[in-house]
């Protein structure tokens, strides 16, 4: 067993005193923004990649950091959307569901266990999975040239936009702003693009500057609109505790779930927020006989909370092994590796054996603290949720500003990142998903460079990029992913209307 | 209504985004393709959604603010562009007061305990942020001169 190898060296790497310490911070900042309203793991990591490049943070110390945040957000999210029936992200939507129910008729402190439980049940199988999986794609996708590299990209993009948001069009408009934005600046041949002669535009706009600006600052806008409607009180939690039959009846719940969870999360696009609705429904109807589920049925926390944590390593292998990632949290995190010059694709895991084993151990070490954490911690996480809002807002308009400004010095980062807040909040007004213009941002550059190198290397000839089983295989992928949501539109899901409710997938 | 308008921005946008596309010079080191048609690609793209929108609105309802709540929207708004334009010349820690003033004002603080957090929050900050993590934080163009 090589694999078992390396994850003990995996382990060494996970143990050294910074890394430990990233690995908690990451999975506590990650379970407090997971609960509050506004902010995600998204805006939480796009504001401390500038921090941890001024900090000189190494970089398995930041991949560590970044997804710990990522699947810590994901315990977090679920006691605002147990307690106060408030989804931190719609990937808790689906736990709403009968998590609400049960916390209103006194059970708040069991659901809040089953939650725990089956996120870390969801997120340890699920590390298996990219233990398994990853090095497996990472094989295949050796033979990913630039041709390959530009359809993948080309039906990343199609299936998030039929796949976010409420809308396939709008979808697409969105990842096409993206697009847009990506291509200001200098291209690959130095040629200036969109930069009407300033030269702080030559480096185009920064991935971290659009991300915070869409995300937190549009964010800002929102919850000044929902202040009137006034802060939420939190009853008593109770005992965090389930019983023995309550664990036993949910287990297959969560297994099942769990491996659920983490193939959607692997597909573009999908993430959390599908795989816990995914989990929910097939829950539903294999186990839910006696029509419980809606009404407080412990097995309906289960299924969308070990799904929606399972995705999370499901999302990690595309990013990992292909450099493609397929929701905008991965997005910002692969901007973030790009920045320090460590292109994840196929060689990656052999290249950086140290680091990948590294963030593998860290994740079970991580999942276990995130278990103490929300068992017997979470009546001192409650009150965080008793911050008022005049305190907690600025605040974080406060950190990302400062974040911003103290990587580029510059006030017209700043300025740019409010217009892009501006955008963000028409958009999401509007009911346009916003991951896909930060997933166009970070892609956008590849997606023309691999265009541009497919065509170089084959003197001008377009036949390339169908020219080869896995061009075409990929083509045909994007084609399902145009005509999929079109055909689906005709049959509504029961469940699609409550989808739609919060914001779109982180 | 609002995705007919939005659709009538957006394709305003992609004329004058494919106008300054079409603009595109060639670069002295070049490829097959070259610097223009990727961009010229996206607004091909954008064009017939952006059409699209205009003549077969979504339907989509969108809520919008009650007007009572834009006054709110716009100071906030102000309220950043403040913190843009203070930044260099005040530096963090006068900006970071009258702004997380404002904003704690627009989240219906009582002036006084908007206040007393807003100072205790910048010098939160500032020992977290310029101490502790030693990031740069500006001193203020202004003030400069007073600890020289």
């Amino acid at each position: 067993m090589e694999a078992f190898g390396l994850l003990l060296d995996g382990f060494g790497t996970a143990l050294q005193p910074l890394n430990l310490l990233v690995v908690f911070l990451g999975v506590l900042i990650g379970t407090i923004i997971g609960m509050l309203p506004g902010i995600g793991p998204i805006n939480a990591i796009a504001i401390l990649i500038p921090i941890s490049f001024a900090l000189g943070l190494p970089p398995t110390a930041m991949l560590i950091l970044f997804s710990g945040i990522y699947y810590g957000s994901q315990y977090g999210n679920s006691i605002s959307t147990i307690l106060l029936n408030v989804p931190g992200t719609a990937s808790s939507v689906a736990t709403a569901l009968d998590g609400y129910p049960m916390a209103r008729s006194g059970r708040g402190g069991p659901a809040l266990a089953i939650s725990a439980i089956a996120s870390f049940i969801g997120g340890t199988l699920s590390i298996f999975g990219l233990v398994l999986f990853a090095p497996l794609l990472a094989q295949w996708a050796i033979r990913f040239g630039p041709a390959e590299y530009f359809v993948l990209i080309v039906f990343t993009f199609t299936t998030i936009s039929a796949l976010t948001g409420r809308n396939f069009f709008k979808g697409l408009i969105a990842t096409g702003i993206g697009l847009a934005i990506a291509t200001v600046g200098l291209d690959l041949t130095n040629v200036a693009r969109f930069t009407f002669g300033q030269f702080r535009l030559y480096d185009g706009f920064d991935f971290v500057v659009v991300t915070i600006g869409l995300f937190a600052v549009s964010e800002v806008f929102t919850l000044v609109e929902q202040t009137r409607a006034g802060q939420a009180s939190v009853g008593a939690v109770g005992r965090v505790m389930i019983t023995a039959k309550e664990f036993v009846s949910s287990f297959f719940v969560m297994v099942r779930s769990s491996i659920l969870g983490f193939l959607v999360g692997v597909l573009p696009g999908a993430g959390a927020t599908i795989a816990s609705f995914l989990a929910y429904t097939t829950e539903q109807r294999l186990v839910d006989h006696e029509g419980n589920f809606g009404k407080g049925d412990i097995r309906g926390v289960a299924a969308p909370e070990a799904a929606n944590n399972a995705s999370v390593s499901g999302a990690m292998i595309p990013l990992l092994t292909l450099g493609v990632p397929g929701s905008g949290t991965t997005a910002v995190m692969l901007g973030a590796l790009l920045a320090l010059n460590l292109a994840p694709g196929p060689l990656f895991i052999t290249r950086n054996a140290d680091l990948f084993w590294g963030l593998i151990a860290s994740m079970y070490i991580g999942n276990v603290m995130l278990l103490v954490l929300n068992l017997p911690l979470v009546g001192l996480f409650v009150r965080i949720l008793l911050i008022p809002r005049w305190i907690l807002v600025p605040s974080v308009v406060a950190i990302a500003y400062v974040a911003v400004y103290s990587a580029t010095s510059s006030p017209f980062d700043l300025f740019a990142m409010t217009a892009f807040g501006v955008l963000g909040f028409f958009m999401r007004k509007l009911g346009y998903p916003l991951a896909p213009v930060v997933l166009a941002v970070v892609l956008g550059p590849m997606m023309e460079v691999n265009l541009r190198r497919a065509l170089s290397l084959n003197n001008g000839d377009w036949g390339v990029l169908v020219g080869s089983p896995i061009t075409i295989g990929l083509w045909i992928m994007v084609a399902v992913s145009l005509f999929l949501p079109l055909l689906v539109r005709r049959r509504k899901p029961a469940v699609k209307t409550v989808v739609e409710e919060p914001d779109a997938e982180r | 209504m609002s995705d007919r308008i939005s659709g009538i921005v957006l394709l305003a946008f992609t004329v004058w985004y494919g106008v300054n596309a079409w603009g595109i010079q060639r670069g002295f080191f070049s490829d097959p393709l070259g610097s223009r048609p990727f961009p010229l690609a996206v607004a091909i793209l954008l064009a017939p959604l952006a059409l699209y929108l205009v003549f077969r609105p979504l339907q989509a309802p969108v809520v919008w603010p009650v007007r009572s709540l834009w006054p709110a929207l716009v100071i906030t708004l102000a309220a950043f562009l403040l913190y843009s334009f203070m930044m260099e010349p005040f530096g963090f820690i006068v900006s970071n007061v009258v702004v997380f003033f404002i904003l704690s004002l627009v989240f219906r603080a009582t002036p006084l305990k908007g206040l007393i957090a807003a100072v205790v929050a910048t010098l939160a900050l500032y020992v977290l942020f310029g101490w502790l993590l030693e990031l740069y934080l500006p001193t203020g163009e202004l003030f400069e001169g007073w600890f020289r």
